[in-house]
């Protein structure tokens, strides 16, 4: 018996991987501009005047974090049988060029935009599990929601908190006499995180 | 999330009025005379680290290529990645230096343009892709060799010695190996595929895991 194999359905693509594809692929473009963005403000504090290795290593990890996480989510995208996508930006990320973005921050700016763009990369996450997880056969799809439940919900869980607390640390430290000293022993603290 | 930027704005704003907060410090005093890079030189080299990341933004999409499950070669797709990371480490490297020259002090948010889209996103086969990889390198070769050119002789008649000899043992060492790798692999390959073809390429793309 000859089988054609055009009438089979022989791709990965089962649920709804549709559904959710193309927010996928543009969260995927989101993690490396955000990762182009931890870049610059990494190596804003590693020049000569700035010379705080500690945020240098900080901004750095995050920049390698989302691009590892945008690697990862392409072969995710791929073992659904979806492929890749690097034209799709939302309308709202878009909307950060005007008036061209400032990546020479201080240092408590700089912390602070950082768990800005954190908050937003996890919001992101729970509007697609929030597509996935609808109850219509053209979106419900539990493997989506679930993976990313688990690869991304706690990690960025932890990176807010990890934030928040350093924005905590630095307003009430800067709020001190000596505010230089207090920034060099912050650097210090973060240098050996 | 803009709240927490307008905390931040309003917790500054009040420092400057009490005196007590501040997230700025004074004016530095450093000595300058150590600055020696020019700047058509630094312009090169700024130019360069965006290449890098363009380079690497291109080995992504073939990554991603070669992930699909229609395409499914996971070998060539691991290389590729590996690859596009390599790359950006490239641009990493370049930034580092600059840094330890005393450059990068102004103007470090357009150094990177914000999305590099990569042009081409499918290939027909393996080999065509190894092929686009060989050239892709090929002409970053070709690029590291204009920025060595502009800081040995430019306008400003400086020879940047150390910058000039870090490029060519240093990126134009691994430039060198790595298209002879690729050039190697393409040849391989399509002497595999010669006979064999679509098996050709699948014993191929496992070795390559």
């Amino acid at each position: 018996m000859i089988v054609s194999t055009s009438r089979i359905n022989c791709t990965a693509k089962y649920g709804a991987i549709d559904g959710v594809e193309e927010s996928l692929q543009t969260y995927v473009n989101h993690h490396f501009i955000r990762s182009f963005e931890y870049l610059l403000m990494a190596t804003h504090y590693a020049n000569y005047e700035k010379n705080r290795p500690g945020f240098e290593k900080l901004f750095r990890g995050l920049s390698d974090d989302t691009w590892k996480e945008g690697i990862e989510l392409i072969q995710y995208i791929t073992t659904r049988g979806g492929e890749m996508n690097f034209n799709l930006v939302s309308s709202e990320v878009t909307a950060e060029e005007v008036g061209d973005p400032n990546f020479e921050l201080y240092e408590l700016n700089s912390i602070a935009k950082a768990l800005d763009i954190e908050k937003k990369l996890a919001m992101e996450a729970h509007k697609i599990h929030a597509e996935a997880t609808r109850k219509n056969s053209k979106f419900h799809d539990p493997e989506i929601s679930s993976h990313l439940e688990h690869e991304f919900m706690a990690k960025q869980r932890d990176i807010i908190r990890k934030l928040a607390g350093y924005t905590s640390d630095l307003s009430a430290l800067l709020n001190t006499p000596d505010n230089s000293l207090a920034l060099y022993l912050f650097d210090d603290y973060l240098q050996k995180q | 999330m803009k709240s927490i930027a307008f905390a931040v704005f309003l917790v500054c704003s009040i420092a400057f009025a009490s005196a007590e907060l501040r997230c700025e410090h004074k004016e530095l005093d450093i000595p300058k005379e150590w600055l020696d890079m020019v700047d058509p030189c630094i312009n090169k080299m700024r130019a360069q680290i965006e290449e890098e990341l363009k380079a690497a933004m291109q080995y992504m999409a073939m990554g991603a290529h070669f992930s699909k499950d229609t395409v499914n070669r996971p070998g060539f797709a691991k290389l590729f990645f590996d690859a596009a990371s390599e790359e950006r480490e490239h641009a990493i490297k370049l930034i580092s230096y600059l840094l330890m020259r005393g450059e990068l002090t102004s103007k470090v948010s357009s150094l990177i343009k914000r999305n590099l889209i990569p042009k081409t996103t499918s290939w027909a086969n393996g080999v065509s892709a190894l092929k686009d990889a060989l050239r892709l390198e090929a002409t970053v070769t070709k690029k590291i060799r204009d920025v060595i050119k502009v800081c040995e002789d430019n306008s400003a008649h400086y020879n940047d010695y150390h910058l000039v000899d870090y490029l060519t043992g240093d990126f134009l060492e691994e430039q060198y190996h790595g298209q002879r790798d690729l050039a190697g692999k393409v040849s391989t390959l399509e002497k595999l595929m010669e006979q064999h073809g679509e098996l050709g390429e699948f014993l191929f793309d496992k070795k390559l895991l």
